[in-house]
């Protein structure tokens, strides 16, 4: 390359740009020379990657340029899967997809739209702010298996998810189900370096031997799936053997003594079937991890992908960081809280989405945590208490499989439009089988990508997106942390390809949003006024990335200190949460086993043997992506499970073979990776693969999209969801392993059908065998605290399940069970007549309109008589306001004192003269400020007073 | 004197293949040539008791080298400062040397005709920069640097640890050198 | 693992052989068994088809090159094993042409008469070189060693005693044989005195072929379980493919069995049937092809541990996706067929 190109040369610019293939955004330094990208390589400067690339990253060049890449808006010309394109431009594309949804909007209303996105790949909030607008609930991402469950749990618990984690000085860390060798790369060396500098201990839970576990102190091979018990075990030690903070439990946790009791069954002894550990091992955990302090615990995807009991492990491990001590210090688990920039949720415009539009949010009367029930709880509690809350966006969305179903079946409502961006959702979403299904059924989809994925093959129109290097990116942890690393366009976008918030920003308009929607012409001035509040000597966005690149607060800790209180609802960490109580959910950790474990479901196990995990990242890939890169996949042609050897020989299957893997919800295929990493009970499947390179015609699986795909056989069903946070089942299923034959190795046209629920598909085979309100939860609410009461509404009247009150429509003021309306302020009306209720020296009804009075029976009355003693001459009583005002300034009169005061300014006047108090040199004057002249207290003419 | 040399951490790397596909971008390498594989037998032992290691494989550029020796058109050379090289015009194309290599660093494509082989990035490393796959290693094991400058990190390296090197009983004199973590886990 | 070496080599290594054993024959036959006049016109035909062999096979040799056009480097530099070898052939070939140039009546036509003798000298030349070529297929392979299976001694013995049992094999099918006209010839051999020579050499040809198809059955079978005992378990595992394993039948049946034993009982008691004349030497040259083919296909590396892992895993074909990169525009062609759909108007827009 260096032959060819001398990227030194004068006219070649650098430009700061970053990498976006992972959550990390890498710093990327690429050459640019007569706007063209000649090469780009890893920014030596940057605090996570140091100069270093992935194999992802160094692909920068071939994203740009790629052939395969969609370059023009295009139309679908024929029927769906007739795959018949044609191009067209921007403004038809954008005119007509906004033509259409104001259509659906007209006569469906507004939630029948819904718009999936991909990971962290979009401007989120542009599109946050065009759903809004449009007035739909329904936008979704994958974040149900990534991290939003955890951060919702431990903001209720802890105030703030605790996710910056401190390892400089840490003494213990966790990584439970985590392999930064293989996911989070540039950070992993830091780990290893830090054992062997302070002797950190390192605890990994992994039912995998993997990269990380290798360099473990402890590594726990737990049973796929049992981290609920796991966390609940190790949880009951911390407790029983009184090994955690007295300090910080006395000062700042609720209710240490319930749950101590509550915590009580799950021993280690009850945990170690469930998990395949040894009672000793997990002691060991606890004391390790409680007594080696500060320590911290890495977040990982696992603990988002076990399906219904996810919740309870991730409180049990939200539980444990409090009570050790470790929140908020140095080497433990730091809470950002929110930004002194503009943060997402700011530029999301959630306030002009209407509260009625919100009930209807998919999902939300199930999974109540991660939707708006659960949300604008908290969202008020971070706004109270922080100042500012998190994202709506990604936070508080539609439950994704529940949109994918509610297309196919209508119940609760039919979703008609589905916009799709930077998402392959046949990949990526579990029950692969029924999504495709979905995608093909829908009226009417918009995707917006990078590629021909199968997904775009159903849409009707496909825009095509600018990628890294042509579009500035932003990382701030989804909009939730404090710091903000910025990188800068490299390059205009090619050919006709935009940024995903130019698409956003111009379907808006086109819709009819106006300037108060999208008040900047480009997403870096856009992004300029996210910063300008930092105060930054920049004048533009661009600068503040040359300049700075990167802003971080001064850290802080123990912040709750300096406050006074946790950003919760009790200020303290609630051990036993009063949210989830309020949402009749248990306020403390309670076990709900693995959505299909051979304890709870034997006779499922007696069909399907061995456990599946799966929905691990694995390199080279990213979840969907990078299939259709020869030089990624030249190293890694073909999907591999792994599979212990015990097993293997036990089903008499060889390194390399060809397997069937089936559970309740069908097959799908893979090679076997024989190696003794992992547990003979288990298997671990590789997520994510389809064939670019296969037949894109064919009806069943174009792209090869269902064969090997793991989520073929993953679990969206509602019994298996976690009741709290709607998260599904990637790990600590049910499975069976065989061979492929001969005669069946082809992944069929039978293989392909889906049924609703999907675990069904084996005993009754495809279609919808019930509907999804008719399907069951792993766990029924209790009945909410605050639940609908069961008088009736009265018309003109609705209930808000948001602040769970009856309120007039008209007015939204809270009709109380007395029967008198109260507005914000708390101010009593009455019913009907809406007059005030005013209590002064009596109690009357004032008509705020006219300013009468009237009795409680209605008849005319005087209104409320001055309370005080006489009122002297030149001041007026005001029963309106009830006041008494001096007619000649027109300030009150204050009775106490006997003078009148301007309340603004706190300016003291006589009541007789209206003149003016001033202390001047310490002796007291008055001073008629018309006439200029003074008077001493006495009313005796005086010399002006000099200074 | 300069005597280019690498080594490499096994104890950092974590089997990524970042140097592999950053080589093939960085180099351009037709489609199935591989330079810098990171080989490994997965897991081994017996389930619990396993251990894994990676290594980073690339051409040794030996002191003793048993590809230039039998290139019979002088194409396949060695520098000074004990970069192997092959210039692609002087090629024809025989292959003997990639049976020569004990170590598989040699490859070939048809429709170029050429040898290809890993050059250290001589371009870059002779301006004073790293070799590419060095530069891209975020868990730094992969160590470049100076063998005959004993402040380098390299020599630094080798002289603090116990390394080995690949095959060292064919007497080639590999210039690659490799810590192992021989403890396996813990 | 990667191949880097194909049928083309491994006839090339069987025809060098082949025609340096032929021509190392001719050369004792002409100089020691039957020195005489009417001898080298006997063998015009042998050394003809010897030099057809070394130039097939040194054909296939520059055919199978990346660049052939640089083929002439092969001559510049001064020790390389396959240098020496293109040196060897060279030389064999020149001087097998001379020897035939010499013996045929065209040349007497020439203004100036050359002298006669120079014939046998040309033929000691070629055949010397011709020796040398046989051994040097074999050291070639030997020289390389980070082969596990090639590098031993023993193998240059085994490729000679192969190359010159195939070479007495091919050449008894030659002797004697000439089909062009005798006056071409200038010493003409069809005559009894002529016959009987013809009758000795062959007779001779498969006495040495019998002894030789001992020997190399000795050799071969030495070499294999040298190979199967050794402590190189990459050696180790490849005799293992051969003696038992998913090269037996290839092996036992069709090279041992075939290729040597059944053309020595052949040569030993068929004597000048047409199956001793004709089948024997047809199935030990068969043999000796499969042989190269054998040993060039057992070239795995001695590998460091998980290479074998990485490599089965990579494409082991051609695979589909991989054609994206080398057909079209900078990087890979998968021109993705909606684009290309799209596109499509603008380019024939940009036609007009």
């Amino acid at each position: 390359m260096t032959d060819k190109i001398d990227f030194h040369a004068d006219d070649v610019v650098v430009r700061k740009s970053a990498c976006y293939f992972c959550h990390q955004n890498c710093g990327v330094l690429a050459y640019v020379k007569d706007g063209k990208l000649i090469y780009a390589e890893g920014d030596p400067d940057h605090p996570t990657n140091a100069g270093g690339l992935c194999t992802r990253g160094n692909q920068a060049m071939t994203f740009v340029d790629n052939p395969s890449r969609i370059n023009y808006p295009m139309k679908r010309a024929g029927k769906k899967g007739e795959n018949k394109w044609e191009r067209v431009s921007w403004d038809q594309a954008l005119t007509e997809i906004a033509a259409k949804l104001n259509q659906i909007k007209e006569e469906s209303g507004p939630e029948a739209v819904a718009a999936a996105a991909g990971t962290l790949r979009t401007d989120d909030w542009a599109r946050r702010r065009v759903l809004n607008f449009v007035g739909t609930p329904n936008g979704f991402h994958n974040a149900l298996l990534c991290w939003i469950p955890t951060f919702m749990i431990e903001t209720a618990i802890s105030g703030w998810s605790p996710f910056e984690t401190d390892l400089g000085t840490s003494k213990c860390v966790v990584l439970w189900g985590m392999n930064p060798g293989a996911s989070s790369m540039p950070g992993a060396h830091g780990y290893f370096d830090l054992q062997k500098a302070n002797g950190m201990k390192l605890i990994v839970v992994d039912p995998r031997y993997t990269e990380t576990a290798a360099h473990a102190d402890l590594w726990l091979p737990l049973r796929p799936g049992s981290d609920a018990a796991l966390s609940l075990a190790m949880l009951n030690v911390i407790l029983n053997e009184f090994l955690y903070d007295f300090d910080f439990v006395e000062n700042w946790c609720t209710d240490i003594d319930e749950l101590r009791d509550h915590m009580e069954p799950y021993t280690p002894e009850w945990a170690a079937p469930l998990t395949w550990l040894d009672p000793e091992q997990i002691r060991e955990a606890a004391r390790m991890y409680a007594t080696n302090r500060p320590g911290n615990m890495q977040w990982a995807d696992t603990w988002d992908q076990l399906g219904r009991s996810a919740s309870a492990g991730t409180q049990a491990r939200a539980i444990m960081r409090a009570i050790c001590g470790n929140l908020d210090v140095p080497g433990g688990d730091g809470m950002p809280g929110p930004a002194a920039y503009v943060t997402d949720e700011e530029l999301e415009r959630n306030d002009v989405l209407p509260d009625e539009v919100k009930s209807k949010q998919i999902g939300s009367d199930k999974y109540k945590l991660t939707t708006f029930p659960g949300y604008e709880r908290l969202a008020e509690i971070s706004r109270r208490k922080w100042g500012k809350a998190f994202t709506a966006e990604w936070m508080c969305e539609a439950h994704g499989p529940s949109v994918f179903k509610a297309i196919i079946t209508g119940d609760p409502y039919q979703v008609r439009a589905l916009f799709c961006s930077g998402t392959n959702p046949i990949s990526s979403y579990g029950d692969s089988k029924m999504v495709w299904e979905a995608l093909k059924k829908v009226e009417f989809m918009v995707v917006l990508e990078y590629f021909m994925t199968p997904t775009a093959l159903m849409a009707d129109y496909v825009l095509p997106v600018a990628g890294a290097m042509e579009r500035p990116v932003v990382h701030t942890n989804y909009g939730v942390t404090d710091s903000i690393v910025a990188s800068e366009r490299a390059i205009d976008p090619l050919y006709e390809r935009k940024s995903d918030y130019d698409i956003w920003r111009e379907l808006g308009l086109a819709c009819g949003q106006g300037k108060e929607a999208w008040p900047y012409d480009s997403l870096e001035e856009e992004l300029f006024h996210v910063i300008e509040p930092l105060g930054m000597p920049v004048s533009s966005y661009d600068e503040f990335v040359e300049k700075y690149r990167m802003y971080y607060p001064p850290v802080r800790y123990k912040k709750h200190e300096a406050r006074g209180q946790f950003c919760t609802n009790t200020g303290k960490v609630e051990l036993n949460s009063t949210v989830f109580q309020e949402f009749g959910y248990p306020g403390m950790p309670t076990y709900l086993g693995a959505p299909e474990n051979e304890v709870d479901d034997p006779e499922v196990a007696e069909e399907y043997p061995i456990v599946l995990t799966t929905g691990g990242g694995f390199m080279p890939f990213h979840h969907s992506e990078h299939f259709n890169n020869p030089i990624i996949r030249y190293i890694k042609p073909d999907p591999f499970f792994t599979i212990n050897p015990e097993l293997a020989e036990k089903l008499d299957i060889k390194d390399g073979d060809w397997c069937w893997i089936e559970t309740r919800r069908g097959r799908m295929k893979q090679r076997a990776n024989v190696e003794p990493a992992i547990d003979p009970r288990a298997i671990y499947t590789q997520r994510g693969w389809w064939f670019p390179e296969r037949d894109w015609n064919d009806p069943d699986q174009p792209f090869g999209c269902l064969e090997s795909n793991t989520n073929v056989i993953t679990s969206v069903d509602d019994e298996h969801c976690d009741p709290l946070t709607g998260c599904w089942a990637n790990r600590g299923l049910m499975c069976k392993v065989y061979k492929c034959t001969a005669i069946d190795h082809e992944f069929t046209h039978e293989d392909a059908q889906f049924s609703i629920p999907g675990s069904d598909f084996a005993t009754k085979g495809a279609g919808v065998h019930s509907m999804p309100h008719e399907q069951k939860m792993a766990r029924e609410f209790a009945e909410p605290i605050f639940a609908q009461p069961d008088t009736e509404v009265p018309e003109g009247f609705a209930w808000d399940y948001k602040t769970r009150r009856i309120y007039e429509e008209s007015t939204g003021m809270t009709l109380d069970p007395s029967g008198w309306l109260i507005d914000e302020a708390g101010t009593y009306y009455q019913q009907g007549t809406h007059f005030k209720y005013v209590n002064y020296n009596g109690d009357f009804l004032l008509d705020e309109a006219n300013g009468k009075y009237y009795d409680f029976s209605g008849n005319p009355s005087e209104g409320p008589q001055y309370a005080g003693a006489e009122l002297p001459a030149g001041v007026t009583w005001n029963p309106v306001t009830l006041t008494t005002v001096h007619d000649k300034t027109g300030f009150r009169y204050d009775g106490d004192s006997g003078w009148v005061i301007d309340d603004a300014t706190g300016t003291y006047y006589d009541v007789a003269n209206g003149w003016k108090y001033e202390n001047v040199n310490g002796v007291d004057y008055l001073h008629d400020v018309q006439g200029d002249a003074w008077y001493d207290m006495q009313y005796n003419a005086v010399a002006a007073p000099q200074n | 004197m300069t005597r280019y040399a690498m080594v490499m951490d096994t104890r950092r790397c974590i089997g990524c293949q970042s140097c592999t596909i950053a080589c093939r971008t960085w180099n351009e390498l037709p489609i199935d040539i591989i330079y810098n594989p990171v080989v490994s037998e997965g897991a081994e032992g017996t389930w619990p008791n396993v251990h894994m290691n990676f290594t980073p494989m690339i051409c040794m550029h030996c002191a003793k080298p048993a590809c230039v020796p039998a290139c019979p058109t002088g194409a396949s050379r060695q520098d000074d400062d004990g970069i192997v090289w092959v210039e692609p015009t002087q090629c024809m194309g025989c292959k003997v040397c990639a049976n020569a290599c004990p170590y598989g660093a040699r490859d070939y494509t048809k429709s170029e005709g050429f040898m290809r082989k890993c050059t250290f990035c001589k371009d870059r490393v002779r301006e004073g920069e790293q070799p590419y796959c060095v530069k891209t290693c975020h868990q730094k094991a992969r160590i470049f640097g100076d063998l005959d400058d004993p402040n380098s990190e390299v020599s630094k390296l080798v002289g603090k640890f116990k390394t080995e090197r690949i095959h060292e009983d064919l007497g080639t004199e590999p210039q690659v050198y490799y810590i192992r973590d021989l403890g396996g886990r813990g | 693992m990667k191949r880097f070496w194909g049928w083309e080599l491994a006839t090339y290594l069987f025809l060098g052989g082949l025609g340096g054993g032929m021509l190392t024959f001719a050369m004792v036959l002409d100089l020691i068994v039957y020195p005489g006049a009417a001898t080298s016109s006997i063998l015009v035909w042998g050394v003809f088809i010897a030099l057809i062999v070394l130039a097939v096979g040194t054909g296939l040799l520059i055919f199978e090159l990346g660049q052939p056009k640089v083929f002439y480097r092969a001559f510049v530099t001064r020790t390389a094993v396959i240098k020496w070898g293109a040196v060897l052939l060279s030389i064999a070939m020149i001087f097998a042409v001379l020897f035939i140039l010499w013996e045929i009546t065209w040349f007497s036509m020439l203004p100036f008469i050359p002298y006669e003798g120079l014939a046998d000298f040309f033929l000691v030349i070629a055949g010397i070189a011709g020796f040398l070529v046989m051994v040097y297929t074999g050291t070639m392979i030997a020289s390389l060693k980070g082969r596990p299976f090639w590098a031993t001694p023993a193998l240059p013995v085994l490729f000679t005693v192969s190359a010159l049992s195939t070479g007495a094999a091919l050449l008894s099918l030659c002797v004697g044989a000439f089909p062009l006209p005798m006056e071409w010839l200038q010493i003409p051999f069809n005559t009894i005195e002529g016959a009987e020579l013809i009758e000795g050499m062959k007779h001779f040809l498969h006495m040495a072929d019998a002894i030789l198809i001992v020997l190399e059955l000795l050799v071969l079978l030495l070499y294999v379980m040298l190979q199967f005992c050794a402590s190189n378990k990459y050696a180790k595992a490849i005799a293992d493919r051969w003696v038992r394993g998913s090269w037996a039948f290839t092996f036992w049946g069709l090279m041992v069995t075939c290729g040597l034993v059944i053309p020595l009982i052949f040569n030993v008691f068929g004597g000048m049937s047409p199956v001793g004349a004709i089948v024997s030497p047809v199935m030990a040259l068969l043999g000796g092809w499969l042989l190269r083919f054998m040993i060039l296909w057992s070239c795995e590396r001695r590998l460091d541990n998980g290479e074998e892992k990485f490599y089965t895993r990579l494409p082991q074909k051609r695979e589909p996706f991989m054609d994206y990169w080398e057909e079209g525009r900078e990087y890979w062609t998968w021109v993705n067929p909606a684009q290309a759909a799209a596109e499509e108007p603008k380019t024939a827009a940009a036609a007009e």
